[in-house]
């Protein structure tokens, strides 16, 4: 009640403007007239535009992108539980890094770590004096839509100091905002969207970093990284 | 002799049209006007919702024409009280007409009115979304273009909306002319009764009976009835309002 | 054949009886001025003829039909006065334009040529005009318009002497060229003489006379003297007014009556004619005496 109150006072302000505005600018005749045309052309225009942009008609089928999430999450899941690399081709690869790296020990530290991120470690002989990094994911879903939202994520700074792999930035990684359009609420009795969504209902994605290394290179991390020491 | 002149009574309506067209642009402009001022509140979302776990936060935000569409209806509901005032009324008289050919013509000229405004509404919130999507562009979620099917239902529920608003606005301030007294009156009662009954009263009840039509069709006739009975009783009850200054 | 009929023709308000029990009509093709002081009923009367507003009482007819609401009617007339208002946007050649569309005789170049005569600018719009300008612009629609009935009230109210020259002579062209019924409400009826065919006098409401001009002329007679010289030729007729101008110029005016002038004349009494003008102000006279007892009382 209070928003309609408050809709209808600002309605009346601005309305008081339009008329203020209208005496200043003295819309009479021809160049009104023009306005009005112009004005509905331009909006006419808009209607072939909207259908010509690129992402504009995203005809998702639903079952199929959550399917599909729901398996690669799985996947990783049970991939991790035996100690295994998880099916990368089902992953969104998000950055990669690569250092030239001589020394035989490496530290990995991060100043915020969040422990569900598993480091997975993999022994590559053929690389001798390097290290990639490459952090991957598993899809993150809005279900509603459904929309996944993986490539918003932001991703940390990594750094190579002297003998230690910084990872920062971890913290504080998402705040993307998400636009989602609604049609008119009186449209709503016809195409049967409901206005009030109650939260938008996520399937939080799986990441790891993964970690190539030379052959005989030690590791070691801190206690909050769970390093994971996969085979072929 | 001056040869008496036998007045047609379509002419007669139709000229009435064609002035009022001419001479009121300002009904066409302030509509303009309006909605630029609702879209420019609308950039900043219609809404939204947060969600989040640990580090990620997700803040979903919701753009609709919802605001445009509100503002359309209450620029129509003045509209139509503002072509009762005595001074647009009396100058229809300068000319040729009588108290129902100057009821026709701005009736015509308000369903006109609505009909522009119905088309006008939905592309400009359209036009919404492309400026959003422009401006965002890896952040839009939803498809940005409605289904054709869905842009002409909503030209068509819009028109008929702004039409149901300005005939409303035209019996409040027709009424507003037979007696001062329904100047205070008719926005005491509306705005009461959502508060005396316990559903929300006849403001309520009215809104469901047109908002809550799924088809169509029936919301059409609906409208259409509904214009079919409040303008004739309109015009009835004013038929002998004096021309005064 | 009468333009307009009116039998007890009567008009009220909550607080105030306008108009009433007028009976009177007006030929067709004739120029008629309308004539009293400031609250008589004019404007009342001519908007019930236009059909603006409705009488309470009585009949009235306007071409066969009653005014108010009728089609005929308002095709067939226009009302002219300094009240009118129309909307912004419309330049004053729009307006012309639009009266053309709704009235049939417009003569479009008549008015556009009065237009350019009175130096007024066809794209500027009615309500930037001065009142002067504005009653030239609605007296030349008028004009131009042609309808059987014409309706001027009060149409010179701001133009200055000149324009009001221009006025009638056009006013009076353009009668004779085609001629139609007008009516002509004015409270300076001493420049109307020449324009008007008949006089339709109005006070408080009542119709006080109705006549050709001519006959008004010839209406009352001034009777200048001796007082009691005066007093004593027209003893017991009806007199309009006295005035003493000067110690030996006593005058009365009455009824034009030849027994009476003859009388005068052998008794060596001045016989002056009483204009128009004078003899609606002495008919409408209130009886609070006259200005000058205003200031006498307060001297003595």
């Amino acid at each position: 009640m209070n928003t309609l109150i408050g809709i209808m006072a600002l309605v009346i302000v601005l309305l008081i403007a339009g008329r203020i505005i209208n005496r200043i600018v003295s819309f009479s005749g021809r160049r009104a007239w023009l306005l009005i045309g112009g004005y509905l052309l331009l909006l006419v225009i808009t209607v072939p535009l909207i259908y010509l942009v690129p992402e504009a008609r995203k005809d998702v089928r639903r079952s199929e992108v959550v399917l599909q999430a729901e398996r690669a999450n799985n996947a990783f899941i049970s991939a991790i539980q035996q100690g295994r690399l998880p099916p990368l081709e089902h992953m969104h690869e998000l950055s990669s890094w690569s250092f030239r790296y001589g020394q035989p020990e490496l530290k990995l530290r991060s100043f915020h770590w969040e422990e569900r991120v598993q480091v997975l470690v993999k022994r590559n002989p053929s690389l001798g004096q390097e290290i990639r990094l490459t952090w991957y994911s598993t899809p993150y879903l809005l279900l509603e839509y459904p929309y996944d939202f993986t490539h918003l994520l932001a991703l940390p700074e990594v750094e190579l100091s002297d003998d230690t792999l910084i990872i920062r930035n971890l913290e504080m990684r998402m705040k993307k905002e998400l636009i989602h359009f609604l049609s008119e609420s009186h449209m709503h009795s016809f195409t049967g969207e409901d206005r009030r969504i109650y939260g938008p209902r996520v399937m939080w994605g799986q990441e790891c970093l993964y970690l190539e290394v030379p052959e005989h290179l030690r590791i070691s991390a801190s206690d909050v990284m769970n390093l994971i020491f996969v085979e072929e | 002799m001056m040869y008496l002149t036998e007045p047609s009574l379509k002419r007669v309506i139709w000229n009435q049209y064609l002035f009022k067209m001419t001479a009121l642009p300002g009904l066409f402009t302030s509509l303009i006007l309006t909605q630029l001022a609702a879209f420019a509140l609308s950039l900043d979302g219609t809404g939204g919702t947060s969600i989040g776990f640990d580090t990620i936060t997700v803040r979903i935000t919701h753009f609709s024409g919802d605001l445009i569409f509100y503002f359309t209806l209450m620029w129509a509901y003045i509209a139509g009280i503002m072509l009762t005032i005595r001074q647009y009324r009396n100058a229809d008289f300068f000319f040729v007409t009588n108290r129902w050919t100057q009821h026709l013509s701005t009736i015509a000229l308000l369903l006109t009115a609505s009909l522009y405004a119905g088309i006008v509404t939905p592309l400009l919130g359209n036009l919404l979304r492309l400026v959003i999507y422009w401006s965002h562009p890896d952040n839009v979620m939803t498809a940005i273009a409605p289904r054709p099917g869905e842009l002409l239902l909503n030209l068509l529920i819009t028109t008929w909306y702004a039409a149901l608003l300005s005939c409303f606005g035209y019996l409040t301030g027709m009424l507003a002319q037979l007696n001062r007294v329904f100047v205070i009156l008719i926005p005491a009662l509306i705005i009461g009764s959502v508060y005396v009954q316990d559903s929300g009263g006849i403001l309520t009840a009215a809104i469901r009976f047109y908002a809550g039509e799924t088809s169509i069709l029936l919301l059409s006739v609906k409208a259409a009835l509904t214009l079919a009975i409040v303008y004739p009783f309109t015009m009835l009850i004013t038929s002998s309002l004096e021309v005064r200054r | 054949m009468n333009v307009i009929e009116c039998r007890q023709l009567s008009k009220s308000y909550l607080r105030k009886r306008a108009l009433h029990q007028l009976t009177f009509s007006i030929r067709e093709n004739t120029i008629t001025g309308v004539i009293g002081r400031n609250g008589a009923g004019k404007t009342t009367l001519l908007k019930i003829i236009a059909g603006f507003y409705r009488p309470s009482s009585g009949e009235i007819t306007v071409f066969s039909e009653r005014p108010f609401n009728s089609m005929k009617v308002s095709q067939n007339m226009i009302y002219i006065d300094d009240q009118i208002t129309l909307p912004t946007s419309l330049s004053l050649l729009d307006i012309l334009h639009m009266a053309g569309r709704f009235y049939p005789n417009w003569d479009h170049d008549l008015a556009a040529r009065m237009l350019d005569y009175f130096n007024l600018d066809p794209l500027q719009h009615l309500h930037h005009l001065s009142k002067g300008l504005r009653s030239t612009f609605l007296a030349i629609v008028g004009l131009a318009a042609r309808c059987p009935l014409t309706i001027f009230d009060e149409p010179t109210t701001g133009m200055d002497a000149a324009i009001r020259k221009d006025f009638y002579r056009a006013l009076l062209k353009e009668y004779l060229a085609h001629p139609r019924t007008i009516l002509l409400s004015s409270h300076l009826l001493h420049e109307l003489d020449d324009l008007l065919e008949d006089v339709l006098l109005i006070d408080r409401g009542e119709l006080k006379l109705h006549l050709p001009v001519d006959e008004l002329k010839e209406y009352a007679v001034a009777i200048i003297g001796d007082r009691e010289l005066v007093e004593w030729v027209i003893a017991n007729r009806t007199v309009y007014h006295r005035q003493q101008s000067g110690i030996s110029r006593y005058a009365a005016i009455i009824r034009r009556d030849e027994d009476v002038l003859e009388e005068a004349r052998q008794h060596g009494l001045e016989i002056a004619p009483v204009s128009p003008e004078d003899i609606c102000v002495y008919l409408t006279n209130q009886t609070k005496g006259r200005i000058d007892d205003v200031f006498d009382r307060t001297e003595s």
